[in-house]
């Protein structure tokens, strides 16, 4: 039985030096790096470009949520300020250039507020239609899609090749397919990668060349296991809602003996579960998956969710006990969807726990957390 | 600036054709289910000619024809929003999700407050024009079973108009299939060559409030929305004579001099929603000799504007003169993406934040804007957006700005006291003082209105 593997080391190390991991890339490979907010961004069609892309994240620093409350008022969520206040801070000094999807207008925000203030050579807007469900958004993606790769070509003034894409599209689905046999792993009775190496891992994969972090999770799936089985967790958690990019959430769970076996986030499994099919024109490929990918409550907007189902097949998947539903303070979209969500659980047999986080007070005020999670793993284990 | 300039004020004389209006609206969509005529729940939204290729219909107007007797009667109104805390949603989401949710949970959305009569919902139809209302929309299958939903996508630029034509064609198959009825493209085209005029006529009036003293004040073109497009719906012939009828009024107005307060000596823009339930939040100014010329919604959500690099207000010509021909459903369809998108520019301001903020600064310069005082509220976020960001930028370039935290669907979560002291100094930083003695021209019961 051996050590802590060195993947998980290693994908710590990028977390927490992130920017430095971007830049020295930068450096060595002589490349361009573009930052996006939203995970509805083509990042195939970024990659192909030639383009680095990382995820924009804060870093709970206190003076980047007091930077960014000059242009974004407290009753908005903290994570856009999050985001916001990092570029302001010039941590994002290196980037060339970043992109937004349509996505959430608290996140689209912060983008408007960041391209009106931040010097920025490149600034991507990908339309994604909400309504995703509807045969004509359907129809219409792909050439939404071709128009912007057009755009980015114009821009960058190279041409992105069909081949270039699909050849994006291999990388992407790799490190896809990869993450997920990981999340596999976490079905087990005593699984080998806790819930916070396992968001570690999947924001290293945000953060990284995608090469890099495929090789890593290769060696993570080989070393995996040779590690001395984890005690069984108290309960089994799956964890839904809002971007919580804090890990110190995960560790904070487990250290009551709980463990999030499998989340809903878009840190986490909404990133890479679904991979992009394989068409002749590559850009097919990309809208169909946009299409049938595990939507964020923003692209859940049909009658007849296509998330919740999703969710009660993870929870029976896993074998969950609880679930956690995080809404992040002022976070109008998730909220939406926290009732249904909530009843459906409770029609599972399932106990839930809704909790409101906040990214700007520091630690998330997840410490307050701790009566109403113990109460919960209570219940469970008292039967209630 | 002159704080002796004293110019003639006086009420409109076509409020009662508008106020007409809305009466007209009411009493229609309490007889719709008798009468055979489509009744549909849908927003508020200016959009109004399409559905008008099914023939007759009314509609709730989305917040529901209760709606302002909910708002001011706290106890009812407490009670309905007590079961929409109970069912989940917190002010976080969109207000007029929230306050509809009330009054459907509260048993008094559908059901007349005065006779007890219930209008029977035929579908569900909407143009969503912003995340709130998209994400909203399904939720009211819940509590309403049984009954088609269609909705449509308003892109937030005219760059994705073909996906906006494609789901027009797709609402009338679905609507088609739901209601039985055959989608007229006579009846469409027709409704929607009135509805182009009612929009370049709203344009036109607001374009008039250029003029010192302004011949209208914000209130009374939101007013004047309310009744005539929200509620009537801009599709009608005789929603485009009152258009025409005040349009003339004021004309004449501004040929007169006439304002529409006594002391005009600062003008402001109000940017965001500022209240759909009767409030002073439009008013409280006039006191002070200050008064709202326009607010985003007049501008954005009324008229039909020709856009420019400059993000200009230049009043839409008509169809002829822009040599639109339309006589195919794909013709009048292209058009209304040309009207919806390109020319009204309210899903633009809702949904794309980056340009909300030269639209404004071009209004300051084109109204002669002394100062902008800007909404920002939980209830709408679309509309809220880049408040701090738009008030920063003004006041780089000179313009006073204020933000407020208001509340524009319910005064539950408005503190208009607060309101009131902020705008005070806010004024105050003009050199306006309260006016003693000061007597609107409008009458007493316009503010219950």
């Amino acid at each position: 039985m051996g050590n802590r593997p060195s993947a998980l080391a290693r994908f710590s190390e990028v977390v927490r030096d992130r920017h430095t991991y971007a830049e020295n890339w930068k450096a060595s490979t002589g490349r361009q790096v573009l930052g996006y907010f939203c995970d509805w961004v083509p990042e195939e069609i970024f990659h192909a470009a030639g383009f680095m892309p990382i995820r924009i994240l804060g870093s709970q620093n206190p003076e980047g949520q007091k930077l960014a409350q000059r242009h974004i008022a407290a009753t908005w969520c903290s994570y856009c300020r999050e985001c916001l206040g990092e570029g302001l801070l010039g941590k994002y000094h290196y980037l060339d250039g970043v992109a937004i999807s349509h996505g959430c207008w608290q996140i689209r925000q912060a983008h408007a507020v960041w391209v009106q203030n931040i010097p920025t050579k490149f600034d991507f807007y990908n339309y994604v239609p909400y309504s995703l469900h509807e045969r004509s958004a359907q129809a219409y993606l792909p050439v939404e899609l071709r128009r912007f790769k057009a755009k980015v070509e114009d821009d960058v003034g190279r041409t992105i090749s069909d081949e270039a894409v699909r050849r994006s599209i291999e990388i992407y689905n790799t490190n896809r397919r990869l993450m997920r046999t990981v999340y596999e792993l976490r079905k087990s009775d005593t699984p080998p990668i806790s819930s916070a190496e396992a968001i570690e891992m999947v924001l290293a994969s945000m953060y990284m060349d995608k090469e890099e972090h495929n090789e890593l999770l290769r060696q993570l799936l080989d070393e995996l296991p040779k590690q001395e089985p984890k005690a069984v967790p108290r309960a089994r958690i799956i964890l839904i809602g809002s971007v919580t990019p804090e890990v110190s959430l995960y560790r904070f769970i487990e250290s009551m003996n709980a463990d999030v076996v499998i989340d809903d986030n878009c840190i986490g499994s909404r990133y890479f579960w679904d991979e992009t099919p394989i068409t002749d024109d590559p850009i097919e490929g990309l809208a169909s998956r946009f299409v049938t990918r595990i939507p964020c409550p923003l692209y859940d907007v049909g009658l007849g969710s296509r998330r919740l189902p999703v969710l009660a097949q993870f929870a029976k998947e896993y074998r969950v006990d609880a679930a956690l539903l995080v809404h992040l303070k002022f976070c109008d979209v998730h909220e939406y969807d926290m009732p249904a969500i909530d009843e459906q659980f409770r029609d599972m047999g399932i106990p839930t726990l809704r909790v409101e986080t906040d990214l700007s007070v520091p630690g998330g005020a997840i410490g307050q957390l701790r009566t109403r999670i113990e109460a919960l793993l209570e219940m469970i284990e008292l039967g209630i | 600036m002159n704080l002796n300039q004293v110019n003639e004020a006086k009420w409109l004389d076509s409020w009662p054709r508008i106020k007409a209006l809305r009466s007209e609206q009411v009493k229609e969509m309490w007889g719709a289910n008798e009468r055979g005529d489509l009744l549909i729940w849908s927003s508020p939204i200016p959009y109004t000619s399409f559905i008008a290729g099914f023939g007759n219909y009314s509609n709730t107007g989305g917040l529901g024809p209760n709606y302002t007797k909910v708002m001011m009667n706290r106890p009812l109104l407490d009670e309905c929003m007590q079961k929409v805390d109970e069912a989940g949603y917190s002010t976080n989401v969109c207000g007029m999700f929230r306050t509809t949710l009330g009054q459907i949970l509260g048993g008094v959305y559908d059901t007349s407050l005065v006779h007890g009569k219930k209008a029977n919902i035929d579908v569900f139809f909407d143009f969503h024009v912003c995340q709130g209302q998209i994400k909203s929309f399904p939720l009211w299958r819940k509590y309403y079973p049984g009954i088609n939903y269609v909705g449509v996508e308003m892109p937030y630029s005219y760059e994705h108009v073909e996906y906006f034509i494609l789901q027009l064609h797709e609402a009338v198959d679905s609507i088609e299939r739901a209601t039985g009825r055959r989608y007229n493209d006579e009846l469409a085209i027709e409704a929607f060559r009135v509805e182009w005029e009612v929009h370049r006529y709203a344009a036109m009036i607001v374009e008039l409030q250029k003029n010192r003293p302004a011949p209208m004040n914000a209130r009374w073109l939101t007013s004047l929305n309310s009744c005539a497009v929200a509620r009537a719906g801009a599709h009608k012939p005789k929603v485009l004579e009152v258009y025409k009828l005040v349009y003339e009024e004021v004309k004449d107005r501004v040929a007169k001099g006439i304002g529409a307060i006594p002391n005009e000596r600062v003008r402001l823009i109000h940017e965001g929603v500022s209240s759909w339930y009767p409030s002073a939040v439009l008013r409280f100014p006039n006191s002070f000799g200050a008064t709202f010329v326009m607010n985003g919604q007049n501008a954005c959500g009324m008229g039909s504007w020709v856009p420019s690099d400059t993000s200009s207000h230049k009043v839409v010509p008509t169809l002829g003169e822009l040599g639109i021909k339309i006589e195919t459903r794909d013709d009048l369809f292209r058009a209304m993406g040309d009207c919806w998108l390109k020319y009204m520019r309210q899903v633009n301001v809702l949904e794309h934040y980056p340009s909300k903020i030269n639209q404004v600064l071009n209004a300051v310069e084109e109204w002669d804007i002394d100062g902008v005082v800007i909404s920002r509220s939980m209830e709408c976020r679309g509309l809220s957006g880049m408040a701090e960001e738009l008030a920063r930028k003004l006041k780089e370039n000179g313009i006073p700005a204020m933000v407020y935290e208001g509340s524009p669907n319910t005064p539950l979560e408005f503190n208009q006291e607060k309101y009131k002291a902020q705008m005070t100094v806010f004024l105050e930083g003009f050199g306006l003082k309260p006016i003693p003695d000061f007597q609107p021209v409008e009458p007493e019961d316009y503010f219950e209105f």
